[in-house]
């Protein structure tokens, strides 16, 4: 066992001996205790050896109970164990639904999924140095996307050329190396561009699972930043759950969505999902009655 | 529709803004289309980093997001 293990292993029952614990408000006390289930997964990892880190540090160690529990609050706001972005917080599902892909002619093609065919616009690729998705690598992306999500996409195209929007972005956002890799469009049209570098099934997974989910609450719940009343809910388990799944997460509450309901789709099922439903009950729940149309 | 004119691109990372005149911009990023399939003209798009990546979302005129569009690997 590593050491970075060991402090995993044993951060909780150290936790729940310190005085600084002790000290906490009973509510904070509950949320902390929450948010180290057993089992563990990823997410409580990072935060039980950032714990572990805390107990073991002199700053900690030579405080009186009370700044020890002010510390812990700190630790608890500031969240510096998150990783930046959720998909590395679960694995990716080995498991795919059956498809099939029908291929037509002037790569016209439709993949057939879960009840569902999309189809499939494969362009011809017009630079030959540049890395084109596959209607195979699509059809498989598809087929890992849950039956919510997969309902959002009504079509996909793999462009054959470049974004022409990308020289527009590079200079009026100020980074002039912006190459798009895929757009998702509000009207489910899901656009997948060619790069000078091979992109990866998984990244092509993790994308489609991230921004199917913001086309889903847009159409649900409309936009975050001008549809209040229907975030409502949302915003309230953020307040009650109080973690955040990633930095990005953290950003705005469409990406709290995206990053939660993508990392919920990856975990559902797997052993995985007892201890993240423990560590963010109200968004899980609100998910759960999205997905069962309750929402 | 007829467009407005302007667009305003935003880096919400460096909390910057600057207002573009839409005939300066390529004809494919001027209008989106809606979740209803409504075509709506892009008046302002937004820019933000998530881990290494750079996401770019393309809104309509009532703060509606026509176009999330992501950059590059991130593995």
């Amino acid at each position: 066992m590593t050491i970075r293990e060991q402090w995993v292993s044993t951060a909780k029952y150290e936790l729940l001996q310190s005085p600084g614990f002790a000290a906490l408000p009973a509510a904070s006390r509950d949320t902390l205790e929450r948010w180290m289930p057993e089992p563990g997964n990823e997410l409580s990892g990072f935060l039980r050896f950032e714990v572990a880190r805390l107990l073991r540090s002199d700053e900690y160690k030579n405080a009186a109970p009370p700044a020890q529990a002010q510390q812990l609050e700190q630790l608890m706001e500031a969240q510096s164990f998150r990783p930046a972005v959720a998909v590395v917080l679960a694995t990716p599902r080995s498991t795919r639904a059956p498809y099939e892909v029908v291929r037509g002619e002037d790569g016209q093609h439709t993949v057939r999924v879960s009840g569902r065919e999309v189809p499939v616009k494969l362009a011809p690729l017009q630079d030959d140095s540049l890395h084109q998705h596959t209607v195979d690598d699509v059809a498989k992306g598809l087929a890992g996307l849950p039956p919510l999500q997969l309902s959002q996409v009504t079509k996909v195209v793999v462009a054959g050329a470049p974004n022409p929007s990308d020289a527009a972005f590079g200079e009026h956002i100020g980074r002039r190396d912006f190459r798009s890799y895929m757009t998702a469009g509000a009207d489910g049209v899901v656009t997948i561009y060619p790069a000078p570098n091979a992109h990866g099934q998984r990244e092509l997974d993790a994308t489609l699972l991230h921004e199917t989910g913001h086309t889903l609450s847009h159409r649900r719940w409309g936009h975050d930043a001008t549809d209040g009343a229907k975030w409502a809910p949302w915003r309230e388990a953020i307040a009650s759950d109080r973690l955040f799944v990633s930095d990005y997460a953290a950003a705005d509450v469409g990406e709290d969505f995206a990053e939660t309901f993508a990392l919920y789709s990856q975990v559902k099922g797997t052993e995985q999902e007892a201890g993240l439903r423990q560590m963010l009950p109200e968004r899980f729940r609100l998910i759960d009655a999205l997905v069962a149309g309750e929402q | 529709m007829r467009h407005p004119g302007q667009v305003t691109f935003a880096d919400l990372d460096a909390g910057t803004e600057k207002v573009v005149a839409v005939d300066t911009l390529p004809e494919a990023m001027r209008f989106g289309t809606s979740a209803d399939g409504v075509t709506l003209p892009v008046t302002r798009v937004e820019a933000r980093l998530r881990g290494k990546q750079r996401v770019v979302r393309e809104l309509g005129p009532g703060g509606e997001v026509l176009r999330s569009t992501v950059q590059r690997s991130i593995f």
